[in-house]
């Protein structure tokens, strides 16, 4: 069976993340990634995306089946999947941003950048740096210098708070790993 | 685009360009500034964002006391209008600002290629009774185009009855003063921004509004470009002679582009009630635009043109709109004016 066929909407994909899981999408629904469709159409089947994890891959799917075409969902629907997709920590949604970046996916990164964006609104400089975890370059003679320029804009009430979850918190990134289990701890004295 | 395959994490490792587009989200100029002081990598994508909004703290007006605003105003008006009763209720003070103004056209030479551009005004310009509305929307090139403007008293003991519902005539000083306020604020907005336009030759869009949501200034592309080609200059406002004292860092609601000389089609309803069950005392729809002196238009196309203007300037308030349907339904009148 050749793998460029001409009935994209039969066509089965099979996209492989870093972690190297594979992932089968179907090709009407993965060829909303500009990138992914770019390949389609030079007959590839199998897609690999080496810097995408499979916990951004798989939630990146659920974003486009949920926004094809004949997904069937209402504008409503796709608000409150939209809103509740966002619900994560700036670190997360800098993995999410680039992947759909790299993927061309032109509204959900428009999606994502614009939440980062309410986020940072009425921050201080601080904590945009410490959301964004951008190491700051400037020595202190510099930066100062460069808020003298503006320091109108840093006036008023800056909001100098960094959510709890916008932080690093690794351990809670859905690792399960259990190495005692209730069985074995019930005997013992 | 080039992506990095590193490992590094955080935003460092997102490319220019997915930078830019989020700055382009954010648009707010005083947050995009504040940006400036994040990284040096931040210092230099900020001048480039293009889609911004500048949200204005406060305006100075020429002279620091209120009372000198309103006899600019009304001195204006009773060379129009012989009799006039005390309509301009003085506004709040505004408080003599502590630090420094920073002009926009100063703020804006930051960013090196602005294409689209908002501007928002603390609040609007018209000084009037209780109970009156107005809403206006003008389009400039390098002087008025077109305005839009709706007015109404509202009809919950709003008063005015009496003056609105004595037939054709009654009123229409009224309404003629709402007209040429709502003009006056516009010219004086297109005014503010004749600098900003000559120093970007990449703008494409700009939009000048305010919080209360009471006029809108827009100039499209065509628009600007034929601002910047004649470099247009405005004039000081007859009575009020601000001088430029202070310089660099003000800038004025006294002056203002000359306004051409124009032909206002206005419809009108005494009483009106709308389907959500607002009522509207005096309403009033104008559209001005200038004099079609060479006779181009026949007088159809220019109603018609005149109608489509107003159709298409509230579209976003189902409210407005409502009323402007209802209002074009009426007999329209002409007045013609001249430049002032």
């Amino acid at each position: 069976m050749s793998s460029s066929s001409s009935e994209p909407e039969s066509n089965i994909l099979t996209l492989k993340s870093a972690d190297n899981d594979e992932f089968q999408v179907e090709a009407s629904i993965a060829v909303q990634s500009t990138t992914i469709k770019n390949m389609v159409e030079d007959g590839y089947t199998d897609i690999p995306l080496v810097n995408i994890s499979s916990e951004v891959l798989i939630k990146i799917l659920d974003y486009l089946k949920k926004h094809a075409e004949n997904s069937g969902c209402s504008e409503e629907e796709l608000n409150e999947f939209d809103n509740e997709f966002v619900k994560m920590s700036i670190k997360k949604m800098s993995l999410f941003v680039y992947a759909a970046s790299f993927l061309h996916i032109p509204g959900l990164t428009s999606l994502l950048c614009q939440t980062i964006a309410d986020k940072i609104k009425n921050k201080s400089v601080n904590a945009v740096r410490r959301i964004f975890e951008i190491i700051n370059d400037y020595t202190p003679e510099e930066e100062a210098e460069v808020r003298a320029e503006h320091d109108w804009a840093h006036e008023g009430e800056l909001d100098d708070t960094v959510e709890e979850d916008d932080e690093v918190r690794d351990e809670n990134d859905g690792e399960s790993d259990d190495n005692e289990t209730p069985d074995d701890e019930t005997g013992e004295n | 685009m080039e992506f990095e395959s590193d490992n590094s994490d955080g935003f460092d490792r997102l490319p220019d360009p997915l930078i830019h587009l989020m700055f382009n989200q954010i648009s707010d100029i005083k947050t995009l500034i504040r940006c400036r002081s994040v990284s040096k990598r931040f210092n230099s994508l900020v001048p480039q964002a293009d889609s911004l909004l500048l949200r204005v703290d406060r305006v100075i007006s020429a002279t620091d006391s209120d009372d000198d605003d309103d006899s600019f105003l009304i001195a204006f008006l009773r060379s129009i209008i012989k009799s006039l009763h005390h309509l301009v209720s003085p506004s709040k003070v505004l408080p003599t600002p502590a630090r420094s103004q920073n002009s926009p056209a100063q703020i804006l030479r930051e960013f090196e290629r602005i294409r689209n551009l908002e501007i928002e005004l603390p609040s609007g310009d018209l000084r009037l009774e209780k109970g009156t509305t107005i809403r206006w929307k003008a389009d400039f090139g390098k002087t008025l185009k077109s305005c839009v403007i709706l007015g109404f008293r509202s009809g919950d003991g709003g008063g005015g009855e009496a003056e609105f519902g004595g037939g054709a005539g009654a009123g229409l000083k009224m309404r003629v003063v709402w007209t040429i306020s709502a003009l006056i604020a516009a010219s004086a907005r297109h005014y503010m921004m004749v600098e900003v336009v000559n120093e970007h030759k990449e703008l494409e869009n700009l939009v000048i509004k305010d919080r209360d949501d009471e006029g809108k200034v827009v100039m499209d592309k065509k628009g600007l470009r034929e601002c910047r080609e004649s470099q247009c200059e405005g004039e000081e406002a007859e009575v009020n002679n601000a001088s430029s004292g202070n310089g660099v860092g003000l800038w004025w609601r006294n002056n203002r582009t000359t306004v051409p000389a124009v032909r206002m089609r206005m419809w009108h309803e005494a009483r009106m009630e709308l389907s959500g069950g607002m009522k509207m005392v005096g309403a009033t729809l104008v559209v001005v635009r200038p004099t079609n002196a060479g006779g181009e238009r026949s007088e159809v196309e220019e109603q018609n043109g005149d109608v489509g203007l107003a159709l298409g300037a509230f579209g976003e308030d189902a409210v407005y709109f409502e009323a402007v349907e209802r209002l074009l339904k009426s007999r329209s009148y002409i007045l013609e004016m001249n430049s002032f």
